[in-house]
């Protein structure tokens, strides 16, 4: 793995940062994900609840990078979102407030998901075909998208599941990018390579948003997949602290997973109508009791569906297990994954301030 | 030594009887690998249909598209179908005096340069012989286009850098197609001309243009060949009426047979089908509209195929469509009761039989469909036999099975791959409709049944397996299993072979899965003390079996040590030490200690010592170990001796028992007596051993009896502390809802919790005031101690 001359110099030098820092003192930076591909704007309700806690950072995803037969890498999953410069709107309506606000004080940072296969066998010459393409595009969307109503950026996040083996590639565009934008660069960091930094390398970004849900399989049967605590301290407990800047991710999602003779076949939305041609059987799992189409999956009774979510009460225990033993930096971004109404009906914007709010302790 | 396990260890024998190990690695087989199916689409004449299999894979023809378009054929088949038509239509344009081959390379893979007079292509030079100048000039146009014209070119500018470029390049040719139309005089290059327009006008994204010269050359109502529907393809995607674009969708489903699944993928949803018939003007046209409906259903679509077969008997995705609905019934009927016959709830941690309701309605739509079918003609007759003969086999109805399959077979010629799925079919009805009593391959079946293990086909295998299970025949049933999944063909690649899967019928499992691939797994969850001796009495000792028999049994034979390392271990598990030492000592001593097992590594350890904190760690005691014949005779001997009051030593003996049965519970060093499996976080097994096996029932009563009998004060403390040390163990397993009021509780401390809940330790602290100290928060103290009393 090859590093700038001033890697190590940076990587002590960020690490004396976070080590001069009083838990106390942490200054917390609200943030959002925006992962939705197919709405053109924010909703009248999520915008309330981002003025009325004051986000701060919008990590909206642009699109993601996957593999391309003939490009080697593509953009699929391109974000229709847009801000509505000439949408008409009542004088006094609060969605003027909104847009006011989100044009003055919300940063929108873009993010880009690149699937790990994509950098399995990557030439150099085509990594840097990548990341000027990534650049391009990222440019483009924001001035077509943002750019006359939102600051300008100044960070661009890539989100990848890397591995130990794609590691090198992805260090190389992680770079690259780096050079070619002129922004800063963060990325995500799932847990496992916070744990074993020396087997996975520590990525050469500015800061990292540390993930802390999917820990689990999907297929895990018995348990709450997005977020188990258990899986989470024993990452967390015992970690080094990590030689970046480190940002947190939290969930605040649900979802519903269909199985077949006890056999994992999608996941599906069930509407209100829907609901009725199922029975709550135990937690988690609901029971099919009659023949239904959902999602273009033809449920016959005995189907069952696993509804995994986060309740405030998982998420401040999460919180809890986070604070207990990672040394965070401040300001640390605290991002939550992701903003949508449907959520925002769970998490009400008090428990979504309660969350900020309690890494300020 | 045992080994601190982080994670998960899954043993499995790698054995003959164990054909697949998959270490650590999480695999799960999707929901097809457990689907069983007697009639598959490619044993029937080919259609463009195939490709279109039920699958709960909504991609299935998809992938076969993109993924393996050259070995795996149904899409290259499909492109191949609709450009054989066009190759078709100008081999009538030349008069057919070229060979049809011929046509193709000219028109699909010659280069545009060697289009010219003094070509040696035969179709070439037979356009130049009849003065076909047109047609040759619309050929190098439509070659010169080519790129322009394919989903990649629209695909090309994916990062939005810009295709005015193509877009303009494109712009260019429609004139050019536009002004040699206007000179052609030849009707059917024209009508090629102006199909290229609409096309290049599509990834223009110009609907306009495209609907323009749509009108102008085609007809919705009046399709003929290849190139109108390519053409209706094409201006679908203009239509903003959806209905429309359903319509003219649904035709070309059913007519361009390389555009199906992108036809299929782009039907709208929520369109009435009578919006969608309002568009049709013929029968056929309204049936067209019900196949594709159908193909996109993956539930009941009888009264579909009941439209279709009443608008057009003749519909050439009728056959196909009856196969399907077979096939569904096949895995909603077979895979249920074969693989999951009493489904365990994984919701509920619990077997029940909620599966039977559903079975009996699925059985009631398979009589419906019969029903049907009995009063249906078909153009394809070994579509609609083998569906009467597979109905009446779902609906156990097997007499009437065996009398269409031999009615069947006749006719068919041997090389035709249906007749062996008959003789499969004709051997399971025979085999399935014997009474209990009589569970038996008959003669003529034999040769057969080894055929299906020389070509892994392992559900057909499965299947046998799980019947005889059924019928009580335990025996028979363990050497069909020991067949499944176990043919080491070298010739086929794992991913090539069709696996079975199955799931237990009983509460039970014996590794992290609900799930089985293999024998030895099977045997250890579901077979009791009882079969398992039979399976081994009759491998052993039934003499005069039949040159099949032998082969039968020949896999489980040469495995038989492991069969008994069962067995013992199932009476480990039982407590039943000399039963459990008897078929120990069948395995030949050379097992216990060779590299290809894994009892030399997780039993390579002392398994009458530990402490106050080793579980799996290694001692400074594990320089002496057991094997499960040494361990299970010397616990024998030490219960022996324990037994005589006399002894001076006997609270020692009783002590080294008690550590004996800790070692072999989940938290110590011989936890492989009684298991093949062990995680640090899945207790979810359920053998009958099961509490004291994470409760520590057994190793606490004997260091109660130690401190009872001991006559040192100090040893009496130590064995307290020890049976504390139990308590603590079902202390959190019984606690384990509480645990999680730690992550709610920053105050709450779990261990201090359980601490506080163990009586042994009050007790010790009460009784062994001067000890208490030393040996709770002491971590030498336990070395001191033992030393005392050694």
């Amino acid at each position: 793995m090859r590093y700038s001359p001033l890697y190590p110099l940076i990587v002590v030098l960020a690490f004396s940062v976070v080590a001069c820092r009083n838990k106390n003192e942490v200054k917390v930076e609200r943030a959002f994900y925006y992962w939705k591909t197919t709405p053109s704007r924010l909703s009248e309700k999520e915008s309330e609840v981002l003025y009325n806690i004051k986000v701060k950072k919008l990590y909206a995803k642009l699109f993601e990078v996957a593999p391309d037969p003939i490009l080697t890498a593509a953009p699929v999953s391109k974000t229709n979102l847009n801000v509505e410069t000439n949408a008409y709107y009542e004088e006094g309506s609060p969605i003027l407030t909104y847009l006011e606000w989100q044009r003055d004080s919300l940063t929108i940072i873009p993010t880009i998901f690149v699937l790990n296969e994509v950098l399995k066998d990557i030439s150099p010459n085509e990594l840097d075909t990548l990341a000027e393409n990534i650049n391009f595009l990222v440019r483009k969307y924001y001035i077509q998208k943002f750019n006359e109503s939102y600051p300008r950026f100044e960070e661009i996040q890539i989100d990848c599941d890397w591995t130990e083996s794609t590691s090198q590639n992805y260090f190389e565009l992680l770079k690259k990018i780096k050079t070619v934008s002129g922004k800063k660069i963060s990325c995500t960091l799932r847990l496992y390579p916070y744990k074993y930094p020396e087997k996975m390398g520590i990525p050469p970004v500015d800061r990292v948003m540390l993930m802390c849900y999917n820990l689990l399989s999907p297929l895990e049967e018995n348990k709450n997949t997005i977020l188990d605590l258990k899986e989470l301290e024993s990452y967390l407990k015992g970690s080094d602290r990590y030689p970046l800047p480190l940002d947190i991710a939290l969930p605040i999602y649900s979802w519903h997973r269909l199985y077949h003779n006890d056999q994992y076949i999608g996941t599906i939305q069930p509407d209100e109508y829907s609901k009725q041609f199922f029975t709550e059987i135990s937690p988690y799992w609901f029971e099919a009791n009659s023949e239904c189409t959902i999602d273009g999956y033809f449920i016959k009774p005995g189907d069952k569906v696993k509804i995994e979510s986060t309740d405030p009460e998982l998420i401040d225990a999460a919180i809890a297990i986070i604070l207990k033993e990672v040394e965070l930096p401040s300001p640390v971004t605290i991002s939550l994954f992701h903003l949508d109404e449907s959520i925002l009906n769970i998490h009400d914007q008090n428990t979504i301030d309660h969350y900020y709010t309690s890494f300020s302790r | 030594m045992t080994r601190t396990l982080l994670i998960i260890i899954i043993l499995l024998f790698h054995g003959s009887v164990i054909t697949q190990s998959r270490s650590c690695a999480r695999f799960n087989p999707d929901y097809d690998d457990f689907q069983l199916r007697l009639f598959r689409p490619e044993l029937f004449s080919c259609t463009p249909f195939c490709g279109f299999e039920y699958s709960y894979n909504d991609f299935q023809a998809y992938y076969d598209d993109e993924l393996f378009d050259d070995e795996y054929n149904e899409t290259r088949n499909r492109e191949e179908y609709s450009r054989n038509q066009n190759i078709h239509l100008w081999a009538n344009y030349i008069g057919n005096q070229v060979d049809e081959s011929k046509i193709y390379f000219a028109v699909y893979d010659l280069n545009m340069d060697s289009i010219h007079q003094d070509s040696y292509d035969e179709f070439i030079c037979a356009l130049y012989e009849q003065g076909k100048m047109e047609a040759i000039e619309y050929l190098k146009f439509a070659k010169r286009i080519t790129a322009l014209n394919s989903e990649d070119v629209r695909m090309t500018d994916p990062w939005e850098k810009g295709n005015y470029h193509s877009n303009l390049y494109r712009s260019k040719f429609i004139q050019l197609a536009q002004q040699n139309m206007s000179t052609c005089k030849d009707a059917e290059i024209i009508r090629r001309y102006a199909f290229q327009c609409i096309r290049l006008a599509h990834y223009n994204s110009d609907s306009e243009s495209a609907s323009t010269c749509f009108n102008e050359y085609f007809n919705v109502h009046d399709c003929k060949d290849i190139i109108d529907y390519w053409a209706l393809y094409y201006i679908a995607f203009a239509q903003e009426n959806l209905s429309m674009r359903n319509f003219l969708l649904s035709q070309v489903f059913s007519n361009a047979p390389d555009k199906m699944f992108i036809s299929s993928f782009h039907y709208a949803h929520g369109v009435s089908k009578e919006e969608v018939f309002a568009q049709a003007s013929t029968n056929i046209e309204k049936a067209n509209i019900c196949v594709l409906s159908a193909f996109k259903n993956r539930g009941k679509s009888l009264d579909q195929l009941k439209e279709i077969y009443a608008l057009n008997p003749q519909s050439e995705a009728l056959p196909f469509l009856v196969l399907r609905e077979i096939n569904k019934l096949e895995d909603w009927i077979l895979t249920p009761y074969y693989t999951n016959a009493i489904v365990y709830r994984m919701d509920k941690g619990e077997y029940d039989n909620s599966i039977d309701q559903g079975f009996r309605i699925d059985q009631q739509y398979a009589a419906a469909t019969l029903e049907w079918i009995n009063k249906i003609n078909l153009n394809d007759q070994q579509v609609l036999q083998c569906a009467k003969i597979d109905l009446n086999f779902l609906l156990r109805n097997f007499d009437r099975s065996l009398a269409l399959i031999q009615s069947m077979k006749s006719g068919l010629d041997k090389e035709n791959p249906l007749l062996l799925a008959l003789q499969k079919t004709e051997m399971m009805a025979t085999i399935f409709k014997q009474k209990t009593e009589e569970s038996c391959i008959p003669g003529k079946y034999q040769p057969l049944i080894k055929k299906m293990y020389a070509e892994d086909d392992n559900k057909i295998l499965f299947m046998l397996a799980r019947e005889f299970e059924y019928k009580g025949s335990t025996t028979l049933a363990a050497k069909f299993f020991s067949k499944v999944n176990n043919n080491d063909n070298q010739d086929r690649e794992y991913y090539e072979i069709e696996h079975a899967f199955w799931k237990s019928k009983k509460k039970t499992k014996s590794n992290q899965h609900f799930w089985f691939d293999e024998a030895f797994s099977y045997f250890d969850s579901q077979y009791n003390i009882s079969q398992m001796t039979a399976l081994i009495n009759d491998l052993e000792h039934k003499t005069g079996k039949s040159a099949f028999e032998s082969w039968l049994d020949e896999d489980l034979v040469q495995q038989l040590f492991k069969l008994h390392d069962l067995l013992g271990t199932m009476h480990i598990r039982r407590n039943q030490l000399p039963e459990a030492l008897h078929e120990f000592r069948q395995v030949p001593d050379s097992v216990w200690d060779s590299d290809n097992y894994p009892y030399n590594y997780y039993l390579n350890c002392n398994s009458f010592y530990t402490n106050f904190y080793q579980e799996h760690e290694i001692t400074a005691e594990d320089s002496v170990k057991y094997n499960k014949v040494e361990l299970t005779a010397h616990l024998i001997d030490l219960l022996k001796k324990s037994k005589n009051s006399n002894d001076p030593n006997r609270d020692k003996y009783l002590f080294s028992v008690a550590n004996c049965y800790f070692n072999m519970t989940k938290y110590g060093n011989s936890w492989m007596m009684r298991r093949y499996f062990w995680s640090t976080h899945d207790d979810n097994t359920n053998f009958e051993d099961s509490h004291d096996y994470l409760h520590c029932d057994y190793a606490k009563k004997y260091y109660l009896e130690a401190k009872a009998a001991s006559r040192s004060k100090t040893f009496a403390a130590l064995c307290l502390r020890m049976a504390g040390r139990c308590e603590k163990y079902s202390l959190i397993k019984n606690n384990e809802s509480i645990e999680r009021k730690r992550w709610y509780d920053r105050d709450f401390n779990f261990s201090d919790y359980i601490f506080q809940q163990n009586k042994l330790y009050k007790k010790l602290k009460k009784d062994y005031p001067d000890d208490y100290q030393e040996l709770i928060s002491n971590c030498y103290s336990f070395g001191k101690y033992y030393a005392m009393k050694k």
